[in-house]
């Protein structure tokens, strides 16, 4: 196990920002610590780092307690912050060499992994170039390079594409892919619930600092009572029909707004025909027919009662 | 040495600042360095340029007068008429009319009274000058006039002249070594803007790069990494200091080579420490700025405002004995203050006695105290920072 996480608490006076926090990362794995903005997540990753002091619990990385001294644990951790932690006066290529340099001692090393880094994160062009001079996606790049620079055997991302155009967040989302295929395990602490899932195979729904739900996301969705949600375009849609399609065997919830149908309907493999089956007996006309399984976004309402970007 | 060798990156990114500061010393530095030379040179009496209009005619009293006159005036032809005296005086070819009424010498002979009358440029401090010069001889004479009896006007002006050409050998008994007070106070004005230059240069450039290293993110990414804070701060350290005494060496010596004659004195050595002490200071405020500020701008203003505050405040622009008691009391909270106090005592000391050099060193003394209360308060703000930033 790579980090271990057990009851941590964090309180900030009255508030309680972590609730007996549990966390268990295994090697190789990308982990997503996934929940709304102000649940916790950054708390947590900055008590796992010891950037933070907590009130309770314990926290073990690679097997060895974790604490502000631990340098020998922190030569194998590399960090990506929401915010990007640059020297505005260094150019690209000095500041991956000086934050390689705070964990590599070889002169050659250092350059030789400077090198990789900067190839890693397509930045060659702007080698020579100071941070104002870098667009924001091309910024987040260079801070990601700054990160990994020393090639950490763990690498913490927290939120790392927030306010990043999509291409710019595609390229940052493929990298770490391949990171972790190098072998580097990832915890990605997210709001985004798209890019959790498709980036991690190990997921935590986190709120108000506790961990309400983790698990694969096939676990996760595996959860809910939600089975299939069924989006339909249609133009007359009376009340009468309204309850009638709400009696429907199977149908978890309806709402109609706009000239669109939506359907949650529970697990199960007809609940799509039963439908169009209704509409088609009650003359109901219809257009465009979607159907979609289940979010997280599901998941976390279901669990909360709230959407995740609440 | 990553986080040293950075400092210095860093520094030279700011150098443009930091240039024009120093640019700016320098030039008051030669500015200074004439100004002096020319408060030093010795005095030398100035003849006036003197209109005489004699209307008492050929007379011993005013022939012996007029030769007297001679030793302190350029004679100008008389005006012609009244507004060509004026003309004369308004265009400063003239700078003293001086009449001799008809009647003047007889007089004199009787009872002593002396009737002249002068028209002079307005304020001219060369009118003044030779109106001693005129009492002088006309007191003379009336002293010989009443002590000797039957004395001609030729010899009541030999006696005079002679009498004006006594001098007396006055010695001090003070051992004034060869340009001492010349150069020190050359060392005063140039070190008391020295503390000017060291309080803008040094929060240009130690506040922009102590706000770089303590800015949230990278402090994050510092303190994630295997960097210990003790390797960290001794770096930081270290790079500051060198930058200090680095400023401070290159300044002394550029001032050395602006002025050869005068910057190495006794006093230079005790000059250098003060500046020093002072230098650690500055370096202190400039840390406790650079590390409570919040943005580049603000480091920038605060620069300008308070390095031509406290030198005003506190005597480098404007020398203490021109500023009022209240205003010195006020000063007297600030470390300026005590510095430009120590170079001014400095400039006063002749012998190197305890009873001379205890107040200087207090001076010091009350410096280092301010770098004390500084780097404290400092260390507070950054341990509540560090606790209340992740």
């Amino acid at each position: 196990m790579v980090v271990k996480v057990e009851g941590l608490v964090k309180r900030y006076d009255k508030l309680v920002a972590l609730d007996y926090l549990d966390l268990q990362v295994e090697e190789g794995e990308i982990f997503g610590l996934l929940g709304p903005n102000g649940s916790g997540k950054t708390t947590a990753i900055n008590c796992i780092l010891s950037l933070l002091k907590y009130d309770k619990g314990s926290i073990q990385i690679f097997g060895k307690p974790m604490g502000p001294d631990a340098y020998d644990i922190k030569k194998d951790i590399g960090i990506i912050m929401q915010n990007v932690a640059v020297f505005d006066e260094l150019t690209v290529y000095e500041n991956i060499s000086y934050f390689c340099s705070l964990y590599i001692k070889d002169k050659a090393e250092v350059k030789r992994l400077t090198k990789e880094a900067i190839e890693f994160v397509s930045l060659e062009e702007f080698q020579k170039f100071y941070p104002k001079k870098l667009s924001g996606g091309l910024l987040r790049r260079l801070n990601i390079a700054c990160g990994i620079v020393h090639k950490p055997k763990l690498i913490i991302l927290d939120e790392p594409t927030v306010a990043v155009d999509p291409q710019s967040r595609n390229k940052i989302l493929e990298g770490i892919k391949k990171l972790n295929e190098e072998g580097a395990t990832i915890i990605y602490t997210s709001h985004y619930m798209e890019e959790v899932e498709q980036l991690c195979s190990n997921i935590a729904i986190i709120d108000k600092g506790r961990v309400i739900a983790k698990g694969t996301k096939d676990d996760l969705k595996a959860m809910i009572s939600i089975g299939e949600k069924i989006s339909m375009e249609v133009y007359n849609f009376n009340d009468e029909q309204y309850n009638d399609i709400r009696k429907l065997p199977g149908i978890y919830s309806v709402d109609y707004h706009d000239n669109l149908l939506e359907i949650k309907s529970g697990k199960g493999k007809n609940n799509i025909v039963e439908v169009l089956e209704f509409m088609g007996q009650r003359n109901i006309g219809f257009g465009r027919v979607i159907t979609e399984m289940p979010t997280l976004n599901d998941v976390f309402l279901e669990i909360t009662g709230k959407e995740l970007r609440d | 040495m990553q986080v040293f060798k950075t400092y210095f990156k860093i520094l030279k990114k700011h150098k443009t600042s930091v240039m024009v500061y120093a640019f700016l010393f320098l030039a008051l530095t030669v500015s200074i360095s004439s100004n002096i030379k020319v408060e030093n040179e010795q005095y030398k009496a100035s003849k006036v340029k003197t209109m005489v209009i004699n209307e008492d005619g050929q007379s011993a009293l005013v022939d012996g007068f007029i030769k007297y006159l001679g030793d302190y005036v350029i004679f100008v032809e008389p005006g012609e008429d009244e507004d060509a005296i004026k003309e004369a005086l308004f265009y400063r070819k003239v700078v003293y009319v001086l009449t001799i009424p008809e009647g003047f010498s007889e007089n004199f002979l009787k009872d002593g009274t002396v009737k002249l009358s002068k028209q002079t440029v307005p304020d001219s401090i060369e009118s003044m000058s030779l109106d001693n010069n005129i009492n002088n001889y006309f007191n003379m004479a009336k002293v010989y006039l009443k002590h000797v009896p039957n004395l001609d006007y030729d010899k009541l002006n030999a006696y005079i002249v002679k009498n004006i050409e006594n001098e007396t050998q006055v010695n001090f008994d003070v051992e004034v070594k060869d340009d001492v007070s010349y150069s020190n106070g050359f060392n005063t004005y140039f070190f008391n803007y020295l503390g000017y230059i060291m309080i803008a240069v040094f929060i240009t450039g130690v506040s922009m790069i102590m706000f770089s290293f303590n800015g949230l993110d990278i402090r994050r990414r510092h303190t994630a990494s295997p960097l210990t804070s003790r390797r960290m701060n001794f770096q930081l350290i270290l790079a500051n200091l060198i930058f200090v005494l680095g400023f401070l060496i290159v300044f002394m010596i550029a001032g050395y080579y602006l002025n050869k004659s005068r910057m190495i004195n006794a006093n230079t050595l005790l000059i250098w420490l003060n500046a020093l002490v002072f230098s650690l200071t500055a370096l202190s405020m400039s840390y406790l700025i650079g590390i409570t500020v919040n943005s580049r701008k603000a480091i920038g203003a605060i620069s300008t405002a308070l390095s031509l505050s406290l030198s005003f405040l506190s005597g480098i622009f404007v020398p203490q004995q021109y500023l009022g008691a209240s205003v010195l009391r006020v000063a007297s909270f600030t470390p300026t203050y005590w510095y430009v106090k120590a170079n001014n005592a400095l400039e006063n000391v002749t012998s190197f006695k305890w009873n001379e050099m205890s107040s200087v060193f207090g001076y010091m003394a009350i410096q280092i105290g301010f770098t004390i209360a500084i780097i404290s308060i400092a260390l507070v703000v950054s341990k509540r920072k560090r606790q209340q930033a992740f």
